[in-house]
């Protein structure tokens, strides 16, 4: 549960989250008619599983066209075999450490009438799987194979044991349609009209796209699990942040799940738009070079030593620039930590308080002293002049040239490089920085500690371990936590460790701030995969406006 | 019909020889071409290869960039890196809303900007063409994209009588009748056409009123002066003619500004256009995209001012035959 | 001297104040001076045009853009009027062929929208340090120059002090450096003075678009756009460098059509 501050006041809301026997709105008798306009920042141009790019437009509007097996429940843990609730699949069972058995809801139809059978989904597995196809191999690596066992049956084999093999396998996977599919060349998919009209499983179904505009679905009243409170859903292609705002601001917009805190009063100070506080699964640090800036072969000469990492860390105001960057209140966490993972820590993230006292002991028993009084401290002869790495967005330039100013303050001079998205991730990869602004998406699952900060990662080229973090320490502790039932003693032993070795300066583990226009009730937006519960929303009766009918 | 085929040839030359300009320069920039293309995404090699090949970056510069113009002519401009969808699709659904705020902003500018300018002209001692001239002086050194930005603070979100942004209403139930449509897509128009003919207009209009000035000390209108013919004939018979002859030549310097506009208007209004195409591809750093987007301006560019020196010929018989 | 030309100069000299004073006199435009309490403050006696999202002072801010802004125009108009020069006194100076072609490419040159040719440079070079920048941009502007310079250098060929110097013996590359470059110079005065203006309008768009000096530096463009999503919180952050870029345009503007009064009193 979480708070949901309105323009009255805080309240507690109740939001009913996404559960496959929620109440059928069918059911009430009248329909009522309604329009979600959101914006989205780009085309959703092939919005089908496996198929296109997946960027975040294209995935939002495949959320509500193609089933996932199963969703997550409130609380988001992604451990053991009932972490999810029943979706597409009506229930499963395990056979053995590496099998197991879904059953699909016999109720589901595709959108042109035929039945969902366990058929589409081993076909769709080789769409998944075919690399020429499906670009992310690397999110379905830990299944072997997927296939039909009976009508509805689905068997699934992993590679290996695990503790989320419920949760990579149904949440990650949306079946597509055999049927209609079979006959054409894999390759063809792509280019061909089911991918122009793609016809799913979901609440909504395809109306129509116009490119550069608009993608429009329509409820599908014959949704298993009863019909959509919403009549109709518009994605909106508003590359502009500035011009999302506008529309948002002018009306235009129904609901926006990142609301720029500078902006917050300005959408606050309007009647029809509430605020919603979620939790998110994102987070932002400054992650230290454990190599040299420009030779990967040889140490970092700032960042192999602890002293200084902790240093850095301390004489940033954390918590004051997350609040500037992501809004009030927002939590700052010590290690590796969305807050989908507060459940870690007993529900809430903590992090030290500033000390620029203890920074500036730190850093000069650790030999950096300002021998020439230029403001900058050096050692050897060597200035601490670090080279700083972000991407152009307007958060992480924030938090850049916040940190850079309070690192003034501390005698060390950081230079700032930004660059567009795709450069950043480059030098991202490639190492090529003292100090990155990264930020992260994490998964649900705390297991992708493994492949952001273990030493397996900092030896493998291309991961995410990009500073190459190296504590076999804390890998121990995440061994341990992979291999036990989940106790989340384990899981907080290895934050712990993560806190006390400052492999980066962690900034904020931001909440998604929504403004979601008045008219809606029961109006859940989720962490991860924000409309996976569009198809609960609806409108309170007698608030419809113009666009609604 | 020779010159016809003079100035056609003539527009097709420059257009080629830009399109190759800007094909050598992303070939020959510091770095592999191939990685200047690819901008940092993440590809396999199968698909580094497929890019190698339908670029040419293999290849010795001639050969690639040859190769280039031949799949320019089938129609081909490549794959946009950000979408993973052909360049000249994504162009095609781009092009017409481009083309309905450029030809209205080139109309309003040739009527209004130079009816205004012959005015001025006309009256250059009066104190509306002193305040006409200072306007056209701060429009002209007005940015597009921080008139938009005014303009927008103050009609769409202050006194929200215009939308901020967009096309036209799409959420109109599809029953609504013609005027509902109509008023919608004016009032999308409203703020990007206005801020286009702001940003512009001070060409034409100083252009014009320069010519008739010139115009207005001529021996012949003088006489017409003296004669007693009325001042509004002496400006329709006498001024208007004459100084449209710089228009044409002031097309060539025109219509690439309108396209300066275009990027900065569009991007700001988000216009689905060419103009906050290339804006966004700029900054996904897409550099196909880019490229097709900037030949695709360079081509209407040129047959722009093609157009215009060729309807000109046809209302002028003067310049028939030259 | 009209009251135009007394206003462009009196801009001039505010801004060129602005530019070589102000940095010297006002706070780092980089310090953060309160982000807790301090951001988006409206102007006040402490910051005469109120501070950034970053707490930053604007009037600080504004006049080292000010030095970034100017700087870069200035640079980049220079560029374009030695490239303009030496392409136009080749092309009105050289004699067939030569001559044809570099006509051509002053055509070709003006005929492509400078910010496209622009935007794919600047996008495939990536981030690019402020005087490779300025490079760029003059290195785009050189046909207008150039078309100029051919022209002048065409109708002074044949001029009478040009013709007595042939007649002289003097030899061909003399007669150009010493008699026909001076006298095409005063409407290269003029054509690099209204330069100014575009040269700053563009940059400011480039940085517009994000493809300018990187952060933390203070372009008026880079200004613009790190204000525009809280315009209407805090105005002023818009207000502030958008005036200037219109007063230093302005400037230029009127200047150059007084310029262009004094230098060329025939030409329209």
């Amino acid at each position: 549960m979480w708070q949901a501050v309105s323009r009255s006041g805080a309240r507690l809301l109740m939001l009913a989250l996404a559960s496959g026997v929620a109440a059928s709105l069918g059911a009430q008798g009248t329909r009522v008619p309604g329009t979600v306009v959101i914006g989205t920042v780009g085309d959703p141009s092939l919005p089908v599983p496996y198929l296109g790019t997946m960027n975040t437009q294209n995935a939002d509007v495949g959320d509500q066209l193609f089933l996932r097996l199963g969703v997550l429940k409130p609380g988001f843990r992604t451990t053991g075999d009932d972490a999810l609730a029943p979706m597409l699949a009506r229930s499963w069972k395990r056979v053995d450490s590496l099998t197991l058995l879904f059953e699909l809801d016999p109720r589901v139809r595709w959108h042109d009438g035929a039945p969902v059978t366990a058929h589409d989904a081993a076909f769709t597995w080789s769409i998944a799987h075919n690399p020429k196809i499906n670009e992310n191999q690397a999110a379905i690596e830990s299944i072997a194979s997927v296939e039909e066992a009976g009508p509805r049956t689905v068997r699934v084999r992993f590679r290996r044991a695990f503790q989320e093999q419920v949760y990579r396998f149904a949440f990650d996977f949306q079946p597509l349609p055999s049927h209609l599919l079979e006959k054409m060349a894999p390759e063809a998919i792509a280019a061909s009209e089911f991918a122009a009209h793609p016809v799913g499983n979901g609440p909504f179904r395809w109306s129509r796209r116009i490119p550069g505009q608009l993608v429009e679905l329509l409820a599908d009243s014959a949704f298993f699990a009863g019909r959509p409170g919403i009549a109709r859903v518009i994605f909106r292609v508003v590359p502009d942040a500035s011009a999302r705002l506008n529309l948002l601001l002018s009306g235009e917009l129904d609901v926006m799940d990142n609301v720029p805190p500078a902006n917050l009063p300005q959408v606050t100070a309007l009647p029809s738009f509430r605020i919603a506080r979620l939790p998110g699964n994102a987070i932002a640090y400054a992650v230290f070079n454990q190599r040299s800036a420009s030779d990967s072969g040889t140490p970092n000469r700032f960042f192999t030593d602890l002293r200084v990492r902790e240093a850095l860390t301390l004489a940033l105001d954390r918590r004051t620039m997350a609040g500037l960057v992501y809004g009030p209140g927002t939590a700052v966490p010590d290690a590796a930590q969305s807050l989908l993972w507060s459940w870690i820590t007993g529900g809430t993230i903590r992090s030290a308080p500033p000390n620029l006292a203890k920074a500036r002991a730190l850093l000069a028993a650790a030999g950096w002293r300002d021998t020439d009084g230029d403001g900058v401290l050096d050692r050897g002869g060597v200035a601490f002049r670090v080279s700083v790495i972000y991407p152009d967005s307007p958060t992480r330039t924030k938090l850049a040239v916040q940190s850079q100013a309070m690192w003034k303050a501390l005698g060390v001079a950081a230079d700032l490089h930004s660059f567009p998205g795709p450069q950043w991730q480059e030098r991202h990869f490639r190492g090529e920085f003292d100090i990155d602004f990264a930020g992260a998406n994490q998964d649900a699952s705390p297991l992708s500690l493994i492949e952001a900060w273990s030493c397996a990662s900092a030896r493998r080229p291309g991961s995410l371990n990009v500073a190459r973090w190296c504590d076999p320490a804390f890998d121990q502790l995440l061994t341990k936590a992979v291999a036990g039932r989940g106790a989340v003693a384990d899981w907080r032993a290895v934050l712990d460790r993560m806190t006390s070795q400052h492999p980066a300066a962690f900034l904020a583990s931001p909440a998604i701030v929504a403004a979601i226009h008045q008219r809606y009730e029961n109006a859940p937006i989720l962490p991860a995969r924000q409309w996976l519960a569009l198809w609960q929303w609806r409108i309170r009766p007698g608030a419809a406006i113009a666009r609604d009918r | 019909m020779r010159w016809l085929l003079r100035r056609g040839a003539d527009a097709f030359l420059t257009a080629l020889v830009a399109v190759v300009l800007l094909a050598v320069v992303v070939h020959l920039l510091p770095g592999d071409p191939l990685a200047v293309i690819i901008g940092d995404r993440e590809t396999d090699p199968a698909t580094r290869a497929a890019l190698a090949a339908s670029w040419g970056t293999d290849r010795p510069l001639y050969s690639a960039v040859g190769h280039y113009l031949a799949a320019l002519v089938r129609g081909d401009f490549g794959v946009a890196m950000s979408e993973n969808r052909p360049v000249a699709t994504i162009l095609l659904e781009r092009l017409w809303p481009t083309m309905l705020l450029g030809g209205l902003t080139l109309l309003i500018d040739f009527t209004c900007g130079l009816a205004l300018g012959l005015w001025s002209a006309l009256h250059p001692e009066s104190w509306r063409a002193r305040v006409l001239g200072g306007l056209t002086v701060v429009g002209y050194a007005l940015p597009s994209f921080v008139l938009g930005m005014v303009l927008v603070w103050l009609f769409a979100l202050e006194f929200r009588w215009l939308p901020p942004a967009g096309l036209l209403d799409q959420t109109l139930p599809l029953d609504a009748s013609l005027w509902v449509r109509m008023a919608d897509r004016l009032t999308h128009l409203a703020l990007p056409l206005a801020t286009m003919v702001l940003a512009t207009i001070a060409v034409p209009f100083r252009q014009q009123r320069a010519a008739a000035l010139a115009t207005a000390t001529q021996p012949w209108v003088l006489a017409a002066r003296a004669r007693g013919v009325a001042p509004a004939a002496i400006a329709w018979r006498h001024c208007w003619r004459p100084a449209l002859t710089p228009i044409v030549t002031l097309l060539g310097l025109w219509l690439p500004m309108l396209v300066g506009g275009a990027v900065f208007v569009e991007m700001l209004f988000d216009w689905p256009g060419i103009g906050s195409l290339i804006a966004q591809a700029t900054a996904s750093r897409d550099i196909p995209l880019v490229l097709g987007a900037g030949v695709l301006l360079i081509v209407m560019v040129q047959a722009g001012s093609l157009l215009a020196d060729l309807l000109y010929r046809l209302v002028d018989p003067t310049q028939r035959d030259r | 001297m009209t009251t135009q030309t007394k206003f462009g100069l009196g801009l001039l000299a505010l801004l060129t104040l602005l530019a070589v004073v102000g940095p010297l006199v006002a706070a780092d435009p980089n310090a953060q001076r309160d982000l807790l309490n301090g951001t988006l403050q409206p102007p006040s006696l402490a910051h005469l045009l109120g501070t950034d999202e970053f707490s930053r002072d604007v009037f600080s801010r504004l006049a080292s853009g000010a030095r970034i802004s100017l700087g870069v125009a200035v640079v980049a108009v220079a560029v374009a009027a030695f490239l303009g020069m030496v392409i136009g006194l080749a092309a009105g100076a050289s004699d067939g062929g030569l001559s044809g072609l570099l006509r051509r490419c002053i055509d070709i040159g003006l005929a492509v929208p400078r910010i496209v040719v622009l935007l794919v440079l600047l996008s495939a070079i990536g981030t690019v340090p402020m005087w490779l920048f300025a490079l760029v941009l003059g290195a785009t502007g050189w046909p207008a120059m150039a078309r100029l310079i051919r022209g002048e250098t065409l109708r002074l060929r044949h001029a009478q002090f040009v013709a007595a110097a042939r007649a002289l013996g003097a030899p061909e590359v003399r007669i150009l450096w010493r008699e026909i470059l001076p006298g095409a110079l005063p409407p290269v005065l003029v054509a690099a003075t209204l330069g100014v203006a575009d040269a700053m309008l563009l940059e400011a768009g480039l940085s517009f678009l994000g493809l300018g000096a990187p952060p933390p530096a203070a372009s008026w463009g880079g200004m613009l756009l790190e204000s525009r999503s809280v315009m209407a919180v805090a105005p002023w952050l818009v207000l502030a460098p958008g005036l200037a870029l219109v007063a230093a345009t302005s400037a230029a503007t009127l200047l150059g059509d007084a310029l262009r009064r004094r230098l060329q009193p025939d030409a329209k």
